[in-house]
């Protein structure tokens, strides 16, 4: 046993105690220990809220929110013990500098680097690699980052209370959804380069806060304007079509008589011109149908009280036109008759070149008509079929 | 305005088609004939057409194409039908271009392009049974079913000079403005069916020399191999 005397001139064992266990010593002690400056538990969840995403997007940029919370409840108790004696001093250095008087800055600067002096759980104040009190190794500072994340889960609720939970301990309300969950909704951040160095996916470097460049963003918003035909193509277009509509207003196709009626109309004035248009504004009388000849099947309509028949000539226009029957002369041959009072057709010779039959007998004068009466002018046979008769009339 | 006409008897043993060009003071007159081979007169009608066009145009045009070629083509088709009878005929196929106004008639199914910024259209309509066809089915004359069944004779020709009485015409009731750069050709039936269109429009604006260019079309013509039909052509570039 080794004796030693106190600064209160109390004897003690030096082997068994480091400092004098007398009650004087241990009230000085206790209040030596009252002016170093050990971190309170509410000086923990003094952080800034700016400076929590900084440190998240530092150590977990890309993690789901999802697991920032399941890792909650496991990191959070061990980082209450350790952290204590150490990381506190340097948090308050960096979130409330203005607060915090010069001399316990520079010893808590001092704490965090030399690490001479150091509170154990028990209470005890040590300098040494044990807690003089109770044995309990020097806890080590490696935790830091661990503190950095348990300091960037705490949240600020509205109603002013600190939480570290899904929920505020005051007023029951949810913790608000990190900022950054948002952005990632909001745009698939594609990842773009700051001129720090740091490649980032947000709206600001992770690195120096630097906005991302906004010709960037321009760039993937607006998107490359799409190819406009060329005026030439366009041109090319339109004249083809202008040339197709000239065709189409120059062409005529069709008969013979009916290109020379055209023509002639074109001679009398410019006018409408109707290709094909065989629809009669008339109503019709009867029906002639061609059944021989290479006109065979051809229906002629007599739409008119008196029709012509024969082969027409530029002067000698016929009503109905047997212009494929070389047989048959030019000019008018015979005229179709209707008597709409008593319902009766005739055919009346006008006394032409050709010779005109009806059922075999040649016309010289007129003759009245029955239906299926077969009719022959030149080398031509045609079919006689009335619409109207006792039957039926307009 | 530079031209070049060209014949090329192709595998048969007579030339049938014959073709005229008059150069005029303002333009030109050009003529296509194409004579029928299944007659026996095909070939001396589609000469006599080219010749009565030729001296009717020389003779007796003034104004008014339209009504002149008209009455012409009636009147040819009235002589061809007197010398030679059922056994002839020809189709016809004429243009008449007047500073920069284009006219034409045609008759059979004898063909006339214009090419314009590399584009070809076919001014003429062919006149063989499938035009009456087609035209039976628009007026609702004839169902689906006779329609597809007489398709098989499609090309058989409807109308051509010296049938007697001209049945179908294609005539220019109003002209086409010409501008520079357009290109006219005239052609029998030998050039038009062994060349895709396409292939006919490519060659054809592929230069601006209209002898080098018909000599190519006959070349590509000969080039289709098999049987070949007589093909005769007229170029204009305007």
């Amino acid at each position: 046993m080794k004796l030693k005397r106190c600064p209160n001139l109390n004897y003690y064992d030096g082997d068994k105690y480091d400092k004098c266990p007398c009650a004087k010593c241990a009230a000085q002690a206790a209040a030596d220990a009252k002016s170093i400056p050990t971190p309170q538990p509410e000086s923990k969840p003094v952080h800034k809220p700016e400076t929590a995403p900084e440190e998240k997007a530092e150590t977990k940029p890309e993690t789901a929110p999802e697991e920032k919370v399941e890792t909650k409840p496991e990191t959070a108790p061990e980082e209450k013990v350790e952290t204590k004696p150490e990381t506190a001093p340097e948090e308050k250095v960096e979130t409330k500098p203005e607060t915090l008087p010069e001399e316990k800055t520079e010893m808590s600067n001092k704490s965090s680097n030399s690490g001479t002096v150091w509170r154990c759980n028990c209470g005890a104040v040590n300098s040494g690699g044990f807690c003089s009190e109770c044995g309990s190794p020097k806890p080590q500072p490696e935790k830091k980052e661990e503190k950095k994340e348990e300091s960037s889960l705490i949240w600020k609720c509205t109603c002013g209370a600190e939480n570290k939970g899904k929920f505020c301990s005051e007023c029951g309300a949810t913790k608000p959804q990190p900022e950054k969950k948002e952005e990632k909704k909001e745009e698939p951040s594609p990842i773009w380069k700051c001129n720090c160095g740091a490649e980032n996916k947000g709206n600001f470097c992770f690195e120096c806060g630097m906005p991302k460049p906004s010709s960037n963003n321009t760039a993937e918003k607006s998107p490359a304007p799409a190819p406009q035909p060329t005026p030439e193509s366009s041109e090319q277009k339109s004249a083809t079509e202008s040339l197709t509509q000239q065709i189409n207003e120059s062409k005529f196709t069709g008969t013979m008589e009916d290109a020379k009626k055209n023509i002639s109309d074109i001679n009398d004035g410019p006018g409408t011109i109707v290709l094909f248009d065989e629809l009669e504004d008339d109503f019709v009388l009867a029906w002639l149908v061609v059944t021989n000849t290479s006109s065979k099947g051809k229906i002629f309509t007599i739409n008119s009280p008196k029709s012509t028949i024969g082969r027409a000539s530029p002067e000698l226009p016929v009503d109905i036109d047997l212009h494929n029957d070389r047989g048959v002369s030019r000019g008018v041959q015979a005229i179709f008759v209707y008597d709409p009072l008593n319902k009766k057709f005739f055919l009346q010779s006008s006394g032409g070149k050709t010779y005109v039959y009806v059922n075999g007998e040649m016309l010289l004068t007129y003759k009245e008509l029955n239906a299926y009466d077969k009719i022959r002018l030149g080398d031509t046979n045609l079919v006689f079929v009335p619409l109207c008769s006792e039957k039926f009339s307009w | 305005m530079k031209y070049a006409v060209r014949s090329f008897i192709g595998t048969r043993n007579i030339q049938e088609d014959c073709a005229d060009c008059i150069p005029t003071e303002n333009g030109i007159f050009a003529i296509v004939c194409d004579g029928i081979g299944s007659r026996a007169n095909g070939g001396e009608s589609s000469r006599m057409a080219v010749r009565l066009f030729s001296e009717k145009f020389r003779n007796e045009f003034s104004d008014n194409f339209p009504q002149f070629i008209t009455r012409a083509a009636e009147y040819i088709d009235d002589e061809v039908f007197k010398t030679y009878g059922d056994r002839c005929g020809t189709t016809a196929v004429v243009a008449y271009i007047e500073n920069n106004l284009l006219y034409w008639l045609s008759v059979g199914d004898s063909r006339m392009y214009i090419i314009r910024n590399g584009q070809m259209k076919q001014i003429t309509t062919d006149h063989n049974y499938r035009y009456i066809l087609d035209l039976r089915l628009k007026k609702n004359l004839i169902d689906e079913k006779t329609y597809n069944k007489e398709l098989k004779n499609s090309e058989l020709l409807a109308s051509f000079i010296g049938m007697g009485c001209i049945d179908i015409v294609d005539v220019s009731l109003k002209p086409i403005f010409l501008k520079n750069g357009d290109i006219i050709i005239l052609t029998t039936d030998g050039l038009y069916k062994p060349l895709a269109e396409r292939k006919l429009c490519d060659i054809i604006v592929s230069g601006d020399d209209p002898d080098k260019i018909a000599d190519d079309l006959i070349s590509a013509v000969k080039e289709c191999g098999g049987s070949l039909d007589n093909t005769t052509f007229t170029l204009i570039f305007f």
